[in-house]
């Protein structure tokens, strides 16, 4: 796939293990950490692109450094990159809370703001994992 | 006992709204909280576990992280996002007051803690009182031999 101008290039950090599982077969909205079974599960994936000058809930570097720290068996930090359309961006900026999170930095996608169309696209968009 | 930080998650928000916005109003909010009479210091606590309002329940991370980044910013460490304590100071009725607590995000733990002091954290004291015991540095220039004592 060609990557237009106004797609986005999105970074979700977090270790090695998850963010190969995620590569290969996309967010997992019913995803639970190891030990969280009585806790809701993830339900949405959090990203920022790639040129964001900055993200009040944290960089990708930060959160993937973090949790690798939380789970040191899985293989340390990484990012997961992924060029996502225009027409998937469009959705999560006309949910108002993910708008709202948008305008702090971070891209949300959750059930109400494009995270359906983000897994049913997910094996055509262009990803990759980068270890830090 | 209303939960100010339950309330202001649920409340509308605005069209311009943003998490650091929000986070600021949950600060506030608990600096500006003061005790009725005799009462202790109310302790609010958010936790993953009770929220069931699908607008909380999608605002509680963001809003732990943005906390945690804010504190850390305020009291020039490096952030956790995940585990650690907060501290935010703000002014009262033109009196200092703080709001400390804190977070975890971890395996089989998600929640916020938060309440409102009249002082410090330990943390913070302990910084003060021993700012408070060392002498002016010119004293302390004073107390040394002199150079040629030194050899």
């Amino acid at each position: 796939m060609t990557p237009d101008s106004s797609d986005a290039i999105l970074h979700h950090g977090t270790t090695m293990r998850r963010a190969r599982a995620i590569e290969a077969n996309g967010p997992d909205p019913m995803f639970r950490e190891p030990g969280s079974e009585q806790l809701p599960p993830a339900e949405g994936f959090s990203t920022v692109s790639s040129d964001a000058l900055q993200c009040t809930t944290g960089t990708p570097e930060l959160a993937a450094r973090n949790k690798a720290v939380l789970f040191p068996d899985e293989g340390g930090p990484a990012i997961l990159e992924v060029i996502v359309p225009a027409w998937i961006m469009a959705i999560v900026y006309t949910d108002p809370i993910a708008a709202g999170l948008a305008r702090s930095g971070e891209i949300r996608f959750d059930p109400e703001s494009g995270l359906n169309e983000l897994r049913a696209e997910w094996h055509k968009l262009t990803k990759r994992v980068i270890q830090l | 006992m209303k939960n100010l930080i339950t309330d202001l998650l649920s409340a509308p928000l605005g069209s311009g709204w943003t998490i650091e916005r929000l986070a600021e109003q949950v600060i506030l909010a608990i600096a500006l909280h003061e005790p009725e009479g005799e009462q202790a210091s109310v302790e609010f606590v958010l936790d993953a576990v009770t929220v069931t309002d699908r607008q909380s329940q999608r605002l509680m991370r963001p809003l732990v992280a943005c906390l945690a980044q804010k504190s850390a910013a305020e009291e020039g460490t490096i952030p956790s996002l995940y585990e650690g304590c907060l501290t935010f100071q703000r002014q009262s009725r033109g009196a200092p007051v703080w709001v400390i607590g804190e977070f975890k995000n971890t395996p089989g733990k998600r929640y916020v803690i938060l309440r409102r002091s009249k002082s410090p954290p330990p943390h913070r004291q302990a910084a003060t009182r021993q700012v408070a015991v060392v002498p002016h540095a010119d004293d302390r220039l004073s107390d040394l031999p002199p150079a040629s004592a030194l050899g």
